[in-house]
């Protein structure tokens, strides 16, 4: 078979038949996407990649169980997902050590005229400004598309717990980002962070 | 929620984590119920509401984003780590060149002279063994002279890795990742050492480094980037290894 024409599920069904080089495809169809995961999750590039690596070489081990029915990104994403989230709990049970991450407060530039890329620069900066308590529910739920249900499964934690770490995080960084008419309305949120503009309203009505 | 807090969280003025609870489904339904259609009606609520929809679509677009390329040199660590991996797995899948002689399958009838001369190959292959591993354990000795034997120097109480000359790439799970760089002591000599072999420490940067046995020699296996991603080379030195003394026991390309 021809490695970089097969489908993932292919390469996975290649690899446990033996085939040596199908995972090293997968691998490479891949990994950007769950650095970019790995990354956003631990922040540190150095933890990042040691999380992949594990992620990957568990994987590796693992494709025997892989069924078919899922989705090998949704397979992969999970167990990367899962190995970073070790990586915080093992950070969490540490002395805490300080990430290096945007201080606090610090204003969140202009984003008139912003390309897209410079506007997910500015969230994903608004992002390291929370909790690890509240950044790690909102990646999960809102980033990379978790449910609830399994999100609160992944942490660990009850599902009303990820629903109000959820809600406090997005309050934190609709004020960071300057999304409030009133930021002085919550007296939870630091209030000199906050760029104060027009809110351009897209409409996104979710179930509630 | 009743009247009597319309001057708290659940009125105007509107607190902004109690707008977050009922947006996240946090609040308790019979609540949530109640206070809809007051937001609703309301302006102000009615922009917080819509602050905290951009911002999960701005969060949605960050996982939906076309990914950045994953630096080289994490990029070319994992693809080690990888090929680490497929290579142990070779290791216990397929036989090595190096093995001891299997007995056959079947027990076929053969002349006892026959049998003297294959049984001595496996004494004297035996033997071998024995006097390497000795020979390891005296190098090791050699060359941490101030290990104990309490543990207390984890590099050194453990005995070199034992590479095959012919096969130098199945180690590179054993070699990514560590730092013991033996008489070389640091990074700042091993890069000397490279560049002795003529590479460019910026180039090929290292991945792991640790002392080894090849083939009963004393070296040093240092497992570089080359540059390309998924391509590595493996260069074992002799200890002595430094500027103007190459000492090269190995230098290829993996995979080639």
């Amino acid at each position: 078979m021809t490695a970089a024409a097969s489908s993932d599920a292919a390469l996975i069904a290649a690899h446990a038949a033996g085939d040596p080089r199908a995972f090293a495809e997968l691998v490479r169809r891949h990994r950007d996407r769950m650095w970019a995961v790995a990354l956003r999750t631990l922040r540190d590039p150095e933890e990042a990649s040691d999380a992949l690596q594990e992620a990957f070489i568990s994987a590796f081990r693992a494709a025997g169980s892989f069924r078919a029915e899922s989705q090998v990104t949704t397979w992969l994403h999970r167990i990367v997902v899962n190995a970073c989230l070790d990586r915080v709990r093992r950070r969490q049970a540490r002395p805490t050590v300080p990430l290096p991450e945007t201080g606090p407060g610090e204003p969140a530039s202009p984003r008139d005229a912003m390309s897209e890329r410079e506007t997910r620069l500015v969230v994903q900066r608004a992002l390291a400004e929370l909790s690890e308590e509240q950044r790690l529910p909102i990646i999960m739920v809102d980033v990379e598309g978790y449910s609830v249900a399994e999100t609160a499964k992944m942490l660990g934690i009850a599902e009303g717990t990820v629903k109000s770490r959820c809600a406090r995080g997005r309050a934190k960084l609709a004020k960071v980002l300057g999304h409030l008419r009133n930021p002085d309305a919550d007296a939870n949120v630091p209030g000199d962070a906050v760029d104060r503009r027009d809110v351009p309203i897209r409409r996104h009505w979710e179930g509630r | 929620m009743t009247d009597s807090t319309s001057s708290g969280p659940s009125g105007p003025p509107w607190s902004v984590d109690v707008l977050a609870d009922l947006h996240a489904g946090a609040l308790d339904p019979e609540l949530s119920a109640q206070l809809w259609p007051r937001v609703n009606a309301d302006p102000e609520a009615r922009s917080v509401i819509e602050a905290l929809d951009v911002i999960k679509v701005e969060l949605g677009q960050l996982g939906r984003a076309a990914p950045e390329p994953m630096p080289a040199h994490y990029a070319a660590r994992l693809d080690a780590a990888i090929e680490a991996e497929a290579a142990a797995r070779r290791g216990s899948v397929a036989p090595r060149a190096v093995r001891p002689p299997q007995p056959p399958p079947a027990a076929p009838v053969i002349d006892l002279a026959a049998a003297r001369r294959r049984r001595k190959r496996v004494m004297a292959w035996g033997v071998g063994v024995l006097t390497a591993a000795a020979a390891a354990v005296a190098v090791a000795i050699v060359l941490f002279p101030g290990a104990d034997s309490t543990g207390g120097n984890a590099v050194a109480a453990r005995p070199p890795l034992q590479v095959d000359m012919d096969n130098p790439s199945a180690a590179i799970g054993s070699v990514r990742n560590e730092r013991d760089y033996g008489p070389l002591e640091n990074q700042q000599r091993l890069d000397e050492c490279i560049r002795a072999n003529d590479l460019d420490p910026a180039t090929f940067q290292t991945i792991g480094v640790r002392q080894v046995m090849m083939d009963g020699k004393p070296g040093i296996y240092a497992l570089l980037t080359t540059g390309k991603p998924g391509q590595f080379r493996l260069l074992i030195v002799e200890p002595t290894c430094g500027p103007g003394k190459p000492g090269t026991l190995a230098n290829t390309v993996f995979p080639r």
